[in-house]
């Protein structure tokens, strides 16, 4: 068999269900089927199965003893502990994570979904749904799977009841989606008999009225999505390579969004930035690397970076937190001590909790939330915790590399806890107010309100058509400037038209106007130390240069033209408002039946056609702070 | 996922295993054994420190029955890449001429083997040791932890293994215990030969086929490496076009017939058997069905 195709990857998933639904068995069977055992491993299932076993009649063969490892667990007869199985067909590998059904091994189960994508739910079809199967799904859910195949077993035993498969099928939608409203959840149900092979690799005809594939096929095709990629930039620095004094290369694994030779990164967490100079992979120099890649990068300018550094875009989905919310799974035999400090170890931090505050309980067959009173070995609960230092931290459920800790006991070292990042940053930062400051004689200028702030205040006017991209990218810089510390403000035309221009309509007279004042408003707000963000078609180039030359005295302003097609924004159209100014309905629309005036010397040209609205936002910031280090 | 070479998840997150070690332990080392599995982790270990040098020295466990050309292999490495080689040999054993003929898999490999290792980390007193184990090799190592805790006699407790969540590793121990760092955990014989490929990896010239002077002893294949094979078994011998698929001690290690004088083709031979890699070695069968459960609970990688 020619296993050759090479751009494969790998599939992780986890098998559950509780002791006799047949889990070694559809995995022994699996693999009998698709013809991945090898002699040796027949010849010893051969060996140790009973009665009229033969490599030629898998009913009889005993596949637990392929899965099942540990002396103590042949004893007790059941998987105590996560194993790990391997196989490879011709379109994947496949890793699966094989855990306990038993109840009190809730931990086992949690470790292997916290390493896998994919589910697979066992339900015995004599049985239907019971409270195991709420609770694997629930467990499997929380630690960020969303899919589960839901492999209804011993169908042979029901003679493949059609009407008995949509009942457990229907139980199971039931259930998950009263208690869980994720549209990104993905379901598959097969009716399976693995001791007889039905629905595993090869299709049974004992089923007619399932459509779908058989189990293996499933495993093969299916897509698991990950948003990494549309992510900003984030890597967490794990090696500082000096071979000789001439090359300083910080080495790591992008954990989000990619990277470009000259971009501009900051130092997350501190005030420093600087800019790609190289980006190697293996020994080879790169243009540009992705999420996923490990890479080794140079920086162009000398700066204090160590291991435990991250390195981000400017416009970064990280939080600098030490206060998040999370939900944990106790894993230790001592119960949680709330008043304890516990070492946090995140992907590329270490730190210390100051604070547990624990908030609720999750009842893990039902998924409701109950009162706290002690947290156990396998119970799964909501926490704020405060830690000692600002470390760089995301939600679980945009980035798990990012969004996942460890807790470990300072004194015995065991790992007693995992955590999800629910909300990674409930920190309430105030400016520190010193106590000794007299108001009365004070001179306060412009100067020192832009220094408390730590920012140069400024006014960001964009312009362009409608449909440019004004309000998306003006949003967007907005929260990267607050994520950045900057204090920022939009101005538009819901918080504009609304009030302080609420007398004027559209004639040309009343348009000029309205952005004269939005001008002023602009002035006074960049005077009060902040950064302001105008996002109006302002099509009038005798009105934008009067705003720029004579209220901002050319200070402090920065012209950006979002420099967009007429057709690209019509197809854009996002209001419908180029539908009803062709139609008619709307007069003296930009574009279609008034003039817009491109500005002759802005100070940022964007083609939003060419770039996308975060590189757009990049570019800005870029411009915006570069004396703001 | 994105559709990256599935070798490339494999090697990134050994990568970031070993980075974990050199961030968290004052006192590493890496545990070579010559074999073709030691051979990718070195190059991985390369690979993460790349451009600068490895931080850690090698240690090897010298059983004094090793195959001449491993030892050869094992100091022009180390010569090559300028770093520090620890060899040790259980000196005790040497004395009382311990020896695979005369006292037995068993009993050879726990005295030259397990107890040598022990002795090795107690006198360097390292708290972390690579090794080049995998999960698929064997049914008690697929539950193995990736940082997997040993006590003060360097023993495996299979029961009170730290549970292990995504890729956040647990590297706090005390003073007197130590880490087995298995950084090719979910690696396959097969993925370790494709990746021998890609990367261009050396090997010890004994896993490709060639005639070699081979005799039957204990149901398998072995050379009749040097004058200590028995000079009974030395009459018997034949040549033999052979290749091995693991390297250990010659007159343990059994080899298999074959054609296949490079990489790709012993992938081709591969991706056609039907058999699995440790069926080669005997020492997995002494004892009873659990021989390498027993061993590791003992100390043995």
């Amino acid at each position: 068999m020619s296993k050759k195709k090479q751009n494969k990857d790998i599939l992780k998933f986890i098998t559950c269900g509780s002791v006799d639904d047949g889990k070694s068995t559809l995995v022994g069977r699996m693999l009998y089927d698709a013809d991945l055992l090898t002699k040796d491993q027949l010849e010893t299932l051969v060996q140790v199965s009973k009665n009229s076993a033969s490599i030629n009649n898998p009913e009889k063969l005993d596949f637990s003893l392929l899965t099942d490892g540990l002396q103590a667990e042949h004893e007790q007869g059941i998987t105590i502990d996560v194993s790990y199985r391997f196989f490879e067909t011709l379109k994947r590998k496949f890793i699966i994570a094989d855990c306990p059904g038993h109840i009190q091994y809730t931990r086992n189960m949690a470790t292997a979904a916290s390493n896998t994508e994919v589910a697979i739910i066992l339900i015995n079809a004599k049985n239907g749904l019971i409270a195991q199967t709420k609770r694997h799904f629930f467990i499997n859910y929380l630690f960020g799977i969303k899919d589960f195949i839901v492999v209804i077993n011993k169908m042979d035993l029901v003679d493949f009841d059609e009407k008995k498969f949509i009942r457990i099928q229907n139980d199971f939608l039931e259930f998950s989606k009263k208690k869980i409203k994720d549209k990104k959840l993905n379901f598959y149900f097969i009716p399976i008999s693995a001791i007889k092979g039905n629905n595993i690799v090869n299709k049974s005809d004992k089923a007619p009225y399932y459509k779908g594939k058989a189990l293996l096929n499933i495993l093969e095709d299916m897509k698991i999505k990950s948003d990494k990629m549309e992510q900003s930039f984030a890597i967490g620095i794990k090696y500082v390579a000096r071979p000789n004094s001439n090359f300083r290369g910080f080495k790591g694994k992008i954990s989000s969004g990619k990277v470009e030779v000259n971009q501009k990164i900051r130092i997350f967490g501190k005030r420093t930035s600087s800019e790609i100079k190289e980006i190697f992979i293996d020994d080879k120099k790169v243009k540009s690397a992705s999420s996923g890649d490990i890479v080794c990068l140079t920086l162009k300018d000398e700066v204090d970076i160590s291991s435990g550094d991250f390195l981000t875009s400017f416009l970064s989905n990280l939080s600098n937190s030490n206060k998040f919310n999370a939900d944990l799974i106790w894993l230790d035999h001592d119960e949680l001590k709330k008043n304890k400090d516990y070492l946090v170890k995140f992907y590329n931090n270490e730190v210390s909790t100051t604070k547990i505050d624990p908030k609720f309980i999750y009842n893990i067959n039902n998924l409701s939330k109950e009162k706290f009173n002690n947290f156990k070995l396998n119970t799964i609960g909501n926490f704020d915790i405060e830690i000692n230092n600002k470390i760089p931290i995301t939600n679980y459920d945009k980035n798990k590399e990012l969004g996942s800790f460890i807790l470990i006991d300072k004194i015995s070292n065991f790992t007693v806890a995992a955590g999800m990042v629910k909300y990674s940053n409930l920190s309430t930062d105030s400016l520190p107010v010193s106590k000794n400051i007299s108001y009365s004689n004070i001179d306060v200028t412009n100067f020192d309100r832009a220094k408390i702030k730590k920012q140069k205040p400024c006014c960001i006017w964009l312009t362009g058509l409608s449909g440019s991209g004004k309000s998306t990218i003006a949003n967007m810089l907005d929260k990267a400037l607050y994520q950045l510390g900057k204090h920022s403000f939009i101005l538009d035309g819901d918080n504009v038209r609304h009030g302080i221009n609420s007398d004027l309509g559209f004639s040309r007279e009343d348009r000029h106007e309205n952005i004269r004042r939005i001008g002023y408003t602009c002035k006074l707000m960049t005077d009060a130390g902040l950064i302001v963000i105008s996002a109006f078609i302002s099509p009038d180039r005798e009105i934008r240069d009067f705003i720029k030359n004579k209220i901002f005295k050319n200070k402090n302003f920065v012209e950006v033209y979002l420099n967009t097609d007429i057709e690209t924004c019509k197809k854009r159209d996002p209001k419908n408002l180029y539908k009803k100014a062709l139609a008619g309905k709307i007069k003296n629309f930009t574009g279609i039946d008034a003039p817009y005036d491109s500005p002759e010397n802005p100070e940022i040209i964007l083609d939003t056609e060419k770039y996308s609205a975060k590189e757009c936002v990049e570019k800005i910031l870029d411009v915006v702070l570069k004396n703001d280090k | 996922m994105s559709i990256r070479n599935y070798l490339k998840q494999l090697e990134t997150v050994s990568i970031e295993i070993i980075w974990e070690v050199y961030k968290n332990f004052k006192n590493p080392v890496i545990l070579y054994s010559i074999g073709k599995d030691s051979s990718v982790m070195f190059h991985l270990i390369k690979k993460a420190f790349a451009p600068a040098k490895i931080p850690f020295p090698l240690a090897h466990v010298d059983t004094l029955w090793k195959f001449k050309e491993m030892i050869k292999f094992r100091d022009n490495l180390a010569k090559k890449e300028d770093l520090k080689l620890i060899v040790h040999t259980n000196l005790e054993g040497k004395e009382l001429n311990i020896n695979p003929f005369d006292h037995g898999s068993e009993k050879h490999t726990d005295i030259m083997k397990t107890v040598a290792l022990k002795q090795l980390l107690n006198k360097y007193k390292f708290d972390a040791v690579f090794g080049g184990a995998r999960r698929d090799e064997e049914k008690s190592r697929a539950k193995e932890r990736i940082f997997s805790a040993r006590d003060e006699n360097h023993k495996w407790d299979p029961k009170n293994q730290r549970p292990e969540f995504w890729n956040i590793y647990n590297t706090k121990i005390n003073d007197n215990q130590s880490v087995r760092v298995f950084p090719l955990s979910n690696w396959t014989e097969m993925d370790i030969w494709r990746y021998i490929d890609q990367e261009n990896i050396d090997l010890v010239p004994l896993y490709f086929a060639a005639k070699r002077k081979v005799v039957n002893f204990n149901n398998s294949i072995i050379l009749t490496e040097d004058k200590r094979t028995p000079k009974t078994l030395r009459k018997k011998s034949f040549i033999e076009e052979v290749r091995f698929r693991t390297l250990g001690c010659y007159p343990l290690t059994g080899g298999v017939k074959s054609k296949a004088k490079n990489v790709k083709e012993i992938i081709a031979e591969l991706e056609q058997s039907n058999e699995s890699e440790r069926q080669g070695r005997l020492i997995d069968l002494d004892g009873s069905g659990y021989g390498m459960e027993i061993k590791k609970k003992e100390g043995y990688f």
